[in-house]
């Protein structure tokens, strides 16, 4: 996971689109694809822009990363050391804490985060939330869906009658 | 960032999201709103991905009930953990005791758009002589109450063509004097499906069970070796 630039007692100062500037432990920040990339290239001097990225949503995001990284380290040294029910037994207890981490957040806090791990390349935390998003919809007819998320269809009348026709067992 | 909403969602997103649905939540989720539509590909009848069993809606006239299609969903998991199956009105309670694998040869993917050359009345017609042969014990004359209704059993008809058809007789014959079994003559059985399991080789059917006050709303399940 660590390349020759990254050092663990350097940090990276992320700046938000509304201004906020947060520091990061290189060795946390590189669970992001994009700023992994920017420390091989070596331009992670001064404050990082992340103008897609509000401060809520980067706290967030920062917690994510700090925990799966704890875990990381010290997954290390117990593997070593313990078998592996130990092992499937942490993996169950960041299952948990990812579960709850994800439930407490509103819906809007979903979209960002969803939108922002995906500007800053996260992968873990992408797939949390897209397969959260994927459960809440689960089940619903379109309604429902429109619903939830506040969306108004935009489809006319016709559009929406040759939408059900196409599949109108699933509709019901 | 006022202004965002989910109808905006980018398509990279969209496409992370709907990777994970089946085929029936694909239809759905690309039925929401005209973004998502643009986002998603037109849903293709993917492998693995089909609805294993649907009982469509009753609709046979005024006087009888109407209920929600049905469609019961089999998951298979690529780690080789335990496979599940799940009913789209029911999402998350994951239904595995039974052994899966299964065949599919209940018609699940009717034809639902007549195409260049096919009839305009296709989908009707297909769905009425599918209807007619597998539920045949399941049609009801107009008017006619479920309750007063003894089960006679299940009977099956066989076709390599799915235009002639043979009648096999009564596959599950129902209980005469039994009265605490669930096929006593008195209770109900409504739209049994039979699948094949290659695993054991065995034919497995499912039905809806009640008893005659429809407050037992079971699922039953039935094994034979033909």
């Amino acid at each position: 996971m660590s390349t020759p630039s990254v050092s663990v007692n350097r940090v990276l100062k992320l700046k938000s689109s509304d201004g906020e500037i947060f520091e990061v432990k290189q060795t946390v920040a590189v669970q992001s694809g994009v700023l992994k990339q920017m420390m091989e290239d070596g331009c992670t001097e001064g404050e990082i822009p992340l103008n897609n990225v509000d401060s809520p949503t980067l706290a967030k995001i920062i917690e994510w990363c700090n925990k799966h990284h704890d875990n990381d380290v010290e997954g290390r040294v117990l593997s070593e050391e313990r078998e592996k029910e130990k092992e499937k037994e942490k993996a169950a207890d960041m299952k948990k804490w990812e579960s709850e981490f994800i439930d407490a957040l509103n819906r809007d806090e979903i979209y960002f985060l969803l939108t922002g791990s995906n500007y800053m390349d996260i992968k873990e935390l992408l797939d949390c939330a897209a397969q959260k998003v994927a459960d809440m919809v689960k089940g619903k007819t379109p309604e429902a869906i429109r619903e939830m998320f506040n969306i108004q269809s935009d489809f006319t009348e016709e559009e929406e009658e040759a939408i059900r026709k196409e599949n109108q067992w699933a509709f019901d | 960032m006022e202004g965002d909403s989910w109808c905006d969602l980018p398509v990279d997103i969209s496409n992370e999201i709907e990777k994970r649905f089946l085929y029936v939540e694909q239809i759905r989720f690309r039925s929401v709103c005209k973004n998502w539509r643009s986002n998603t590909n037109p849903v293709k009848h993917v492998a693995g991905k089909l609805p294993w069993v649907i009982s469509f809606a009753d609709n046979y006239g005024a006087g009888i009930v109407r209920r929600r299609t049905l469609v019961l969903q089999l998951h298979k998991t690529e780690d080789g953990s335990q496979e599940y199956a799940e009913f789209l009105h029911l999402p998350r309670r994951k239904f595995t005791d039974f052994v899966v694998n299964l065949t599919l040869i209940d018609l699940p993917c009717l034809t639902k758009v007549d195409v260049e050359g096919q009839a305009e009345t296709i989908v009707q017609d297909i769905e009425n002589m599918v209807r007619s042969y597998v539920e045949k014990l399941d049609l009801m004359d107009k008017g006619t109450n479920a309750l007063d209704v003894d089960i006679i059993g299940v009977g099956c008809y066989s076709s390599k063509d799915l235009w002639t058809w043979r009648n096999e007789g009564i596959v599950l014959a129902a209980k005469e004097t039994n009265e605490t079994h669930d096929l006593y003559k008195l209770n109900v059985l409504e739209r049994p499906k039979v699948v094949y399991n290659e695993k054991t080789g065995k034919y497995v059917m499912w039905m809806h069970i009640n008893d005659c006050d429809y407050t037992k709303a079971s699922v039953g399940v039935a094994i034979s070796d033909y």
